[in-house]
Parts: structure tokens; sequence; C-alpha cells
């Protein structure tokens, strides 16, 4: 899919919580050639996908109705929505009965859900809409020598068959993006597992001691800094580690967008990137 | 004089009713921070920032605030502008009209000496504004009733505003369209103002008012050119100067036309006092009415501006908190803005919950912390409140300047502790084996839409093999599986394949489940295990809605004694 | 449905069981244009040991100390066993590339110069193996010489006791002392999957040697479930042994198995980086050869998604929990070209009426008849397409599991098939 102009789907979390994840998506898809549109949409369904799942179909689709009615491909720069977005897709291609009755409720708005419509993350149009050349051009400050762990983020990546994203076992795509930058992405094991914020706020517990494991593994394996490219992901590891801090004896691993890191070798200043909202610094 | 008794006792209830409650601005505890500060304390921690304000540069913002958001609306402008016309019809036609029209005496009167509410310029423009009055109350009527979401949700708050406005304008209006067709009121001013007594005069200037100025005398006057060129000199010399032409009443012009084949019978029984009456005593309820409706937002909403362009609830003082909060629930006009913008909102063509819905839920939100929420829409409010993705456009928007997303999270929390958990809370609040007790008794016929848990072709392949429990990320993080999460995955999915599943959705596995679906990616057999787990959390929060849904009587804590 | 993503290949590898993974390997060394697909799932039942050939003649269950001695007298014994179509020459070199393959992939196998080695399992029996990964060489080392061993085992950890094993082994292998731990930082059930990425991390592995060094006491060596990581096994083997003063080995535990999913992992990791276009957890729906009798087929996860156009076929499907053999109440057939299956002429003479019978029961040697390359072929002999191969489990005339020679019957064949696909492409 190699669209210039894409339906920018921010998610319900970037306004409140993680405004550079926004800001800075823009500032590189601009800097990039990339036009976004802007159009209001809804919650993706994700949240409420636990009490009532044709309530999240009704959110979900909508959205990609909406996308259908102005022709455009849906972008969007969190993992969790993008994830659930191709769920709901899947459900509306499985389903008949339930296409119908969807479809249904959105006839009242004048909307419908067809099929074909384009879903993707962030990572996978800068993949295949901008390709590595542009990208290799674009990059002019290249990050040599950091040391990156590319944290993948469960819901892009799983249930493979649905979401898509990259091979689910073993995907390539985020090392390949870090490596554009010029930086180094490390090997580390625990790359393909939850960061723990699904139940941070649930049970805080199970949600801590996941990402401890994951920025354990991060240092064992010598990374510099964690790169997501998904709201609750960077929410996680970059609030989480803010409010609990990092084990004794530890420095804390900084979490960084990747649209932060990319900006950042495109040599894009730091304002129009928000590093400075992030709560655990992060410089080149 | 009965009229004055009346403007003066609206006067008196409407002061006392600001009073009343604009203290309870200091005295609502809303949110987590220190909750029993008394009202004093409150009331100096408000003065001190108020004052600590007044002498730093966000004075500046303040009144750029009063000015944009207040006098220009630029907020509303921005969303909506047939809104902004209806906002700013009303508001500019009702404050000219109560400055211009209601306090002449003390405005216009005193500013020019040869003032007469029946001259021009002043008689046109009343008109005028009495005219954007009525389209602001046209829009507002329109909007109401065509827009789908606010149609669902009119309030007797909001049809009590626009009834007294209604009622305000048109017997205003209608009380000027009598008034100059009104043969008695002729008579009484020709008694009072004209100076001779010329029976000729008298019949030539009825001739010469019934021909131009509309009045309708019971027995017409004979006119023609003679007596219209005498009427005119009269009139002229006696009338004209406090006059002006009826049809420069915009408004009422057309009324007079409407009514005046029955304009005798109206002069007759002195609709004209009749109207008067209504016209001051609609107004007076309306003062009166002010501080117990959404009008209230005259007062409230220019204060929560003001506390917006200072910044975020969360920078205030804690104690200034609750404060800020308190008059963001009066400030709320039930515009509806919000709701128009609400992230969730399309959730609502599945979930009969209005409080899904920011200006549903704050009304509901005011109402329970003022006491006056009933029981069973208590869960309702908490249910909708959870389903917020604090997406923060409501406080985005809203053109009240509340800061709703602070009011949300404070709110939660107050919720909570009065026991209203979020489903994940509830099951926390109970084990396994009690869950699986009460889930039986309350089995709804209606499943989540996968149909995965009761289908048996969902598990035919599973062979117990355990890879689920081995790759999940929530069991690795467990000291002791069974204390911590009551089943691994594997079993979850055994006792669901033995058509078990009252037994798992209590289960803690089922809850803290972090969908990363490692389980359904590497299960050998291809076994949906992680969208099981979705089903059953679905099936367990229809259940946890059969005995606690909008229509239920049970109190929260019914489900935990079962 | 969605528009179906197209791809072109010269060879697509259905099954990515052991017998997959090895075909794609040898296409990728080939420098053939490959495509692999399959759901990954069944290799986590691998136990990690290679076996080459345990047992033979199997009812009489007499084990070879030398394989290929015990494969010349398997192939003079039953001219139809697969391995007759290659020769200990081809298996051998076969073995040797894909241990290489392993070892490149991080993950190191131990071989006795070309002899069986034997290692405990944790019935406390011995099993013979070919080729064993490298954190249980010392292990068989320590059998062999009957070390004085310290056989750990944790709380919670199903299927493994270092009691049982005692008991068992005990006899042969007098010195063996037990300790039951509780695995750092868990009280409750224990997986091995939770406990190996536990100790893939430095700090965990401290306080497991710091919990074993009090109970030393003269051991020389100490066997632990296989559970000492899943990506830094060899490094944590080698802390361990520092921390301990002794050999550290590990000892299989039950399937799934980390072991498993370690020769999971270094496949899965590594055969992409050699150009092998993977479709993993996907399956092949349907399958057609084209009138210029290339194949065409549609791959998916749910539902099809991809339609895959090939020159040549390796069929590695495995057997019927691998869903390449399918049961019905009168016959076996071949899942997805409905290949002629050899097998007993009716259902009652499947199996024996003895479950246990040594020799095993005719449906286990159900499948497909191949000719030298591999090839299925009709009842009369005749190849059913010239570039259609079939390898692994799915083939006639083995008995895996009891011959002891799944690794090397998968391995072998493979090599074998894409050879001998290869060669027929250049003619």
């Amino acid at each position: 899919m190699t669209a210039r102009t894409w339906l920018y789907f921010p998610g319900c979390k970037i306004n409140t919580f993680m405004p550079q994840y926004g800001l800075s998506t823009r500032s590189v898809m601009t800097a990039l050639g990339i036009s976004l549109d802007q159009t209001e949409l809804n919650c993706c369904g994700y949240p409420v996908r636990h009490e009532n799942f044709a309530a999240f179909m009704v959110a979900a689709v909508r959205n990609l109705a909406i996308a259908a009615a102005r022709g455009l491909a849906l972008m969007t720069p969190c993992k969790c929505c993008f994830g659930n977005l191709k769920h709901a897709d899947h459900w509306m291609h499985q389903d008949e009965t339930l296409r119908r009755q969807i479809n249904a409720l959105l006839a009242k708005e004048g909307l419908a859900w067809r099929q074909g419509i384009v879903i993707r993350h962030l990572l996978s149009v800068l993949d295949e809409a901008v390709g590595t050349d542009a990208l290799k051009t674009a990059v002019t400050r290249p990050l040599t020598g950091l040391r990156v762990a590319a944290h993948y983020g469960c819901h892009a990546l799983r249930p493979g068959n649905i979401t898509q994203f990259d091979n689910p076992l073993a995907p390539t795509l985020f090392e390949r993006m870090v490596a554009l930058t010029g930086a180094t992405a490390v090997n580390w094991p625990l790359r393909l597992e939850c960061c723990g914020q699904p139940q941070t706020g649930k049970n805080n517990r199970v949600a801590m001691a996941l990402m401890t494991r994951k920025l354990d593994d991060a240092r064992q394996a010598d990374a510099q800094i964690m790169a997501t490219a998904c709201t609750h992901c960077q929410m996680q590891f970059d609030d989480g580690q803010f409010e609990y801090g990092p084990p004794t004896g530890c420095a804390p691993v900084p979490a960084v967008l990747y649209t932060q890191l990319l900006g950042t070798a495109m040599g894009l200043p730091e304002e129009a990137l928000g590093l400075e909202k992030n709560r655990i610094p992060w410089r080149f | 004089m009965f009229l004055t008794y009346c403007v003066y006792l609206s006067l008196a209830v409407c002061l006392a009713g600001v009073l009343w409650r604009m203290g309870r601005w200091f005295t609502l505890s809303i949110g987590p921070e220190a909750p029993s500060a008394p009202p004093r304390a409150r009331i100096a921690a408000c003065l001190h920032a108020t004052s600590s304000i007044l002498t730093r540069p966000v004075i500046a913002a303040i009144v750029k605030a009063w000015v944009v958001d207040v006098l220009i609306q630029r907020q509303i402008a921005r969303k909506s502008v047939v809104r902004w016309v209806m906002h700013m019809t009303l508001f500019y036609g009702f404050v000219s009209l109560i400055l211009l029209h209601a306090l002449d005496d003390l405005t216009l009167a005193r500013w020019d000496p040869d003032y007469a509410a029946t001259a021009n310029p002043y008689m046109l423009l009343r008109n005028l504004m009495g005219l954007f009055v009525l389209t602001g109350i046209i829009i507002a009527l329109v909007r109401r009733h065509t827009l789908v979401l606010l149609k669902r949700f009119n309030t007797r708050a909001d049809k009590v505003a626009i009834a007294l406005c209604a009622a305000i304008l048109l017997s205003g209006v209608g009380l000027e369209a009598v008034q100059i067709s009104s043969a008695p009121l002729f008579d009484e001013m020709v008694q009072d103002y004209f100076g001779g007594d010329d029976p000729e005069e008298i019949t030539s200037l009825k001739a010469y008012w019934a021909a131009y100025y509309e009045v309708v005398f019971p027995q017409p006057p004979v006119i023609n050119a003679q007596s219209l060129e005498t009427g005119q000199t009269v009139h002229e010399d006696n009338c004209a100067a406090c006059h002006s032409p009826p049809t420069y009443a915009i408004a009422a012009y057309p009324v007079v036309k409407i009514i005046k084949p029955l304009a005798p019978a109206m002069g007759r029984i002195r609709l004209d006092i009749g109207l008067w009456y209504i016209h001051v005593l609609a107004s007076c309820i309306a003062l009166a009415y002010l501080p117990f409706g959404k009008l209230f937002h005259l007062i409230s909403v220019p204060v929560s501006l003001a506390a917006r362009a200072v910044g975020d609830t969360r920078g205030n003082a804690p104690l200034n908190r609750h404060t800020r909060r308190a008059i963001g629930l009066d400030a709320c006009t039930h515009c509806g803005v919000c709701a128009l913008h609400c992230s969730v909102a399309p959730l609502m063509a599945v979930i009969d919950n209005p409080d899904i819905l920011p200006s549903e839920k704050i009304g509901d939100l005011s109402l329970w912390y003022t006491g006056r929420l009933e029981r069973n829409r208590q869960w309702r409010l908490a249910r909708g409140g959870n389903i917020c993705t604090a997406c923060g456009r409501c406080t985005d928007v809203c053109p009240a300047g509340i800061d709703l997303q602070d009011l949300w999270q404070a709110s939660q929390t107050d919720l909570i502790d009065s026991g209203y958990f979020s489903p994940h809370g509830w099951i926390r609040t109970n084990d396994m084996v009690a869950w699986s007790k009460s889930a039986k008794t309350a089995t709804t016929a209606a499943d989540s839409g996968m149909h995965l848990v009761d289908n048996p072709d969902t598990f035919w392949a599973c062979v117990q093999c355990t890879i689920c429990t081995n790759v999940c990320p929530v069991v690795a993080t467990s000291e002791d599986p069974r204390r911590d999460l009551d089943l691994t995955p594997q079993q979850v999915m055994n006792l669901v394949r033995l058509q078990l599943k009252d037994m798992a959705l209590g289960c803690r596995m089922v809850w803290d489940c972090v969908t990363c679906y490692r389980c359904q990616e590497e299960c050998p057999q291809k076994v949906p295990v992680a969208d099981v787990l979705y089903e059953l959390r679905n099936e367990a929060c229809r259940r946890l809605h059969v005995v606690k849904g909008p229509t239920s009587k049970l109190s929260p804590s019914d489900l935990q004694e079962r | 449905m969605p528009a179906m993503n197209e791809m072109q290949c010269d060879l697509l590898v259905i099954g990515s069981g052991m017998a997959g993974m090895a075909a794609a390997m040898f296409a990728g060394q080939h420098h053939i244009d490959t495509v692999q697909v399959g759901i990954t799932g069944e290799i986590n039942f691998a136990s990690g040991l290679l076996d080459v050939l345990g047992v033979h003649p199997q009812d009489q269950g007499i084990p070879w100390e030398d394989p290929w001695a015990g494969i010349r007298q398997l192939i003079k014994d039953t001219p139809d066993h697969p391995y007759a179509r290659l020769g200990v020459d081809q298996i051998q070199r076969a073995m040797d590339t894909c241990i290489a393959f392993l070892k490149s992939a991080g993950l190191h196998y131990t071989t006795r110069h070309n002899l069986n080695s034997h290692i405990i399992t944790p019935a406390g029996t011995v099993k013979t193996t070919y080729a064993v990964p490298h954190s249980m060489a010392a292990g068989a080392q320590a059998l062999a010489s009957k070390t004085p061993t310290l056989l750990v085992d944790f709380h919670g950890l199903k299927g493994f006791s270092a009691r049982q094993i005692i008991e068992t082994a005990g006899r042969r292998w007098p010195g063996l002392k037990q300790l039951r731990l509780a695995f750092p930082g868990t009280r409750g059930e224990l997986y091995t999957e939770h406990a190996a990425r536990s100790l893939d991390l430095a700090a965990n592995r401290k306080a497991l040697a710091d919990l074993i060094r009090p109970h030393l006491v003269g051991a020389k060596a100490v066997g632990l479930p296989a559970i000492l990581g899943i990506y830094r096994t060899s490094e944590g083997v080698t802390d361990l042994e520092h921390q301990l003063g002794v050999p550290v080995f590990e000892i299989p535990t039950m399937v799934p198995a980390v072991t498993g999913l370690r020769l999971r992992e270094a496949f899965e990791q590594r055969l992409p980086a050699t150009g092998i276009r993977a479709l993993y957890q996907q399956k092949v729906w349907d399958a057609m050869v084209l009138p210029n009798g290339e194949f065409r087929f549609s791959a998916g996860g749910l539902a099809p998604e991809t339609t895959i156009k090939a020159r040549g076929v390796i069929l590695a499907s495995g057997r019927f929990f691998g869903k390449g053999l399918r049961a019905d109440r009168s016959r076996i057939r071949e899942a997805i070209f409905d290949l002629p299956v050899v097998q007993p002429k009716k259902r009652a003479l499947w199996h024996h009426k003895d479950l246990l019978q040594p020799s095993g029961h005719p449906i286990n040697r159900a499948g497909l008849e191949t000719d030298e390359h591999f090839r299925p072929v009709d009842e009369k002999g005749q190849v059913i397409h010239p570039r259609l191969h079939a390898v692994g489990s799915i083939l006639a005339h083995q008995d895996w599991i009891r011959q002891k020679c799944g690794s090397g019957l998968s391995i072998a064949t493979a090599f074998g098939a894409v050879d001998a696909y290869a060669q027929l492409s250049r003619q």
C-alpha cells in the first residue's frame, strides 16, 4: 500500500496522555511527504471489548466505514488500535449475521463497512508507503552507536493471521526500521513479549512484573534505550518507570517513540518531536 | 403594586438561590483529595488562590477568556455556526432586552431625556432584539428535536429553560401587538396626554390612528382625506414625539395583522393588561428560577472559564480542586457539544446507558454528589463512567471550560470508593467458587457474537498439551499460579470444553489476561485461547448487568453477599 | 473475501515440523527460491535430541551403539524403509549439515564420534540418541562414567522427579543424590518455559546457584531439568558451572519442553535470514495442478489469504497430529493432495489386539510410498507428479517412534528429497 494520503487514526490516549506521539508522528510524516487526513474518529473499541463484543464491533467498524466513505486507507500509530481495528475487520469478513447487524446500525448515519478497507500501522506505512530508500535519504543525522531494544507490541503482532503485521514468530520490521535510523537494534529474548500495560490499573502486580522483566532483559542485552511504536506500550515504559522507578542499583531504560528516534535522525527540531514531554528524558 | 412585590420577591429568591448555589461550591467534596476539609478552609483556599491570581499576568488570560469565550463565544463558533447563532442571538437579545427594555427606567430614560419606548429607534431595536431571541429559541427547539443524540436526552431543565424564554418573549411580543391594536388603550392615552378636548380632533386622530397605527375601534371612525389631514396635524402635535409608526415594531407588527379581527374582543377584555401580568410574572419566575436551573450558567460559566484560563484542575491546590469540580458541575448547560464529539458515543447504539455520554454523565454526577440520584441509577452512572476512554475531547470542546477529564477521573475514584467497581474490580471482590454460584443465577440467553465458548468445534482439537500455559506471560509472573490466578489458561480451556463455563467466569486468569495472544498464536491445535478468554469476560459482564443493570433495584453489595 | 496476495516460487515446502524445517534449510543451501508454509506448534513437542537410529529390530528392542551399523542392518532387513533410499553416507551428510546449521543459529549439539550417546530420561530410563544438545553432553558423560551427581528437581514442576530417576536408575548409576528446591521466585506450579526464560537472566541463575551450592557436598556434577534458558542456554550452563565449580547438565523434561522450543526458535529465526519466505502459522487450504504442470495453492491462517504458485513441492505435513494424514471410519487419507496411502486393507487391521505390542501396529507403518527421489507413487509404482516430493514421518514403512529414528528420518529424507529436486531440476 503506497498511498500518499492516509486517514490518521490517533486513538483516544494520544490527546491526553501521549501528545508527543501525535506531534512527532505528524512532524515526521509531513517531512516525509505523507499527508494525514484528520477527520474526527471515535474509539477503536479496545477498552470495551472486554465487556461487550458487539459494542466493540460498532465502535471499531464505524471508523472503518468512515475510511471507506472518504476513500482513504487508515493509518494508526497505536498498536492496540491497529490490532483491534484488524480484529473488527476480520470479524466483519468472517460473520455474515454480524456484518448485517453492524451495517444496519451504521446505516442510520449513512455509513457502511465494505471489504477492502486498508488498515496499517505507522511502521508498515513507513516501510511500504515511504520506503527504505526515501527513509535512508531522509536520515541526515544517523544515531550511530545507539543500542536500541525494539519492543514489538503484542496487539500488532498477534494473532498474526488477523493482524498481518509481520511474521508473528520471527518479525523483522521494527529492527529494520531501527537500523534505518543508524542505530543498532540489539537482539533480546523478550522482544516479542507483553509490556504489561493492559493490566495497569487493574492488576498492577502483573503489569509491573511484566514491565520489569522486559527492562531487565533489555539491560542484559546492553540496550541504551527501548524503542516503542505504540501509545500504550510507551505509557507503560515511560510513565511506569517514572512512577515506580527502576530496581535498586539500576538506571532506568528510557523509552523512546520510534517517531522521535526517526525524527531525531532526520534532524527535526526537538520541539517538533515533543522530546521534552517524555518523563524519562532522552537526547541523542 | 402586586407586580412590584413580585419583582422584589423574585429578586430576593434569585439572590438567595445564587448564594445557596455558590455555597455548594465549597461544601461538595468531589475527588480523592483531603475529603473532610470544612467549607471555611475551602473558601479560604479559594480566596487565597483568587487573590494571588489578581496580581499575576494570568489575569490577562482570564480577561481574554471572558472576551473570547463569553462575549464572542469563539469555542462554540468553531464547533457549530448554527449553535453559535443560537447562543449569540439568545444571549445578546436577552441582555439588551433586560438592560434597555426591562430596566429602561434606569438606563435609557436617564441617558435620553426624550426616551419613549414606543418611539424609534427604541421600538425598532426592541423588536429587533425580540426577533433575535425568537431566532435563538427556534434554533434551540429545532436542534433539540433533530440532532439524534440531543433529542434522546432532553431533560426537564432544558425544557423549562426554553419554555421560560419562550413565555417571556411571546408574551412580550403579544403584549405589544395587543397594545398597538387596543382602542381602550388609545382612549387612555388620549385622556392622559391629549391637551385639547375638541371631539372632532379626537375623531380625526382616531381616523388617523386607525389608518396608520393599526388601532381597531369598536365603532370604526370615518376615514376620508379631510379627517386624515386633521388627524395628522393633531397626531404630529401630540403623539408623534413618542410614537413611531407600528410598522417599525417588526416583531409585533405581523402579529397585529393576524389578531386584527379579534382586536375589539381583546380590547373589551383588556387582554393587554392580562398579557402584561403574564409577561412580568414570567420574567419574575425566570429571575427566581435562575439559580435553580440551567440558567445559572450565566454565573457559573464565566467563573468556570476563568478557572480554566488559569490552568488544569491538577495544577490547583488540593482543596481548590474540589471547589473547581463543584463549579464545573454547575457550569454545565447541557448543551450537548461534548456528546457530539465523545469518542465512545457510538457505543450507545449497542449499550443502552445514557451515562456513557459526558453531557448526561455530568448531570447524573451532579445529582449523585448532591444525594439526589436514585439508587438504581447509581450503578448505571458508574458503568457509563467506566466506558470513558479519557480521550479528552469533551474537555477540549466544552464551551463552559469545564475540566471534564479531571471530573471523570475524580468521580470514578469516588464511585469506586462507594463500591461501584469496574468489572475487573468486581471480580476481585469475590473468589471463583462464589462467583460461579452467583453467575449461575444470572444466566442470559444472548451471547457475545463470537460464538466460541458454547461451540464444541472450538475445542475439539485441544489435547491439553499446556503450551498455552507455558507461553503465558501472566502465569510466568506468578509465584504461585493457583493462588494468584485460580487456573491456568489450559485449565480454563478444559473447564469450558466440559461445558463448565460458569466455573470459569470469575476465575482470575480470565481477568488477569493481558491479551498478548501468545497462547492463541502458539497453540499447535489452533484453539483461539485468547478470544475464548475475551468471550468469558463478555459473558461475565453481561451477567453482572443482569443483576446490576439499570433496571435493577439491587444494592451494590448484593452480589457480594450471595 | 479480501483480495488474495500472490506469491511465486520455485519450491513450496508444506510443513514446519522437523522435516519441513530441514527441507527449507537444505533448499536454502541449494539457493532454491523457497516458500515454507506451516503451523509451527508441533515442533514444540520435539525432545531436542536428534535420534538417527536407536532400535532395530524393534520387536526385539535391540539397541545400537553404532547407529550407522544399525542402519546398514535395517536397510538389509527392510529394503522399503525410507532410509534405504539414501544409504549411510547421505544420512551422515544430512545430519552433519543440519547440526552445523543449528550451530550457526546458536544451538550447539554434541555427538560421540559417530556413535550413539546415552542419556538419562525423566523416568530414570536410559535413552539412546545420536546428537545431544550441548547442555546435556555432560550428562551423557556422567552417566557413562557413573560420576557422583546431584539431581535437582523443583516443587511444582510436573513430570520431573529426581527421586523417581534415582529409584529407576540408582542401580546402574549409584552415586546419585537428590535435591528438591523451590524455584527462585515461585511457590506453586512451575512451567518449563517460564523457568527457562527466567534463567536467561543472570540474576536468577545466581539465585539458583546459591540454592544448590550448599547441597553439593561430594557431588561431581549437577543434573537439572531442561530449563536452563531458551536463548542463552550455553551461556547459562557455563555460568552455572562456573558458579558451582562442577559440570552442569540438563535432563529432558516432559513435552512440550523448552528443548523443542529452542529448536523451533533456531529454525524460525534463522531460516528467514537465509532467504526462505516463511508463512508460519498458516496452512495450505487447497491445492491444484495447473495445465502447465505447476502447482497452485491457497494458504492462510483462518482463511485462504495468499495464492502461491510453485514449480515443485516438498510435502512434510507429518502424520495424524501434524494433520498430514487423516483417518475416517474406513481409511486413511493424505490431507492435501489425497495421495494414495499405503495402509492395511481394513480398519480392523489397523491395530494389534495388544496395545503395547513391541513391534508396533500396522497403522504406524502406513504412509506414502515413494520412488528413490522421494516422489509419491501410485499403486502401480507410477510417479504421481515429477516435482512432488514427500519427506518425514508421512512416509510409509517406518515406525520412527519405536525405531528411535524420528529426527534422522526427517532430516535425511528432507536432504534426499531436496537434493533430488535440485538435480532433477538441473536436468
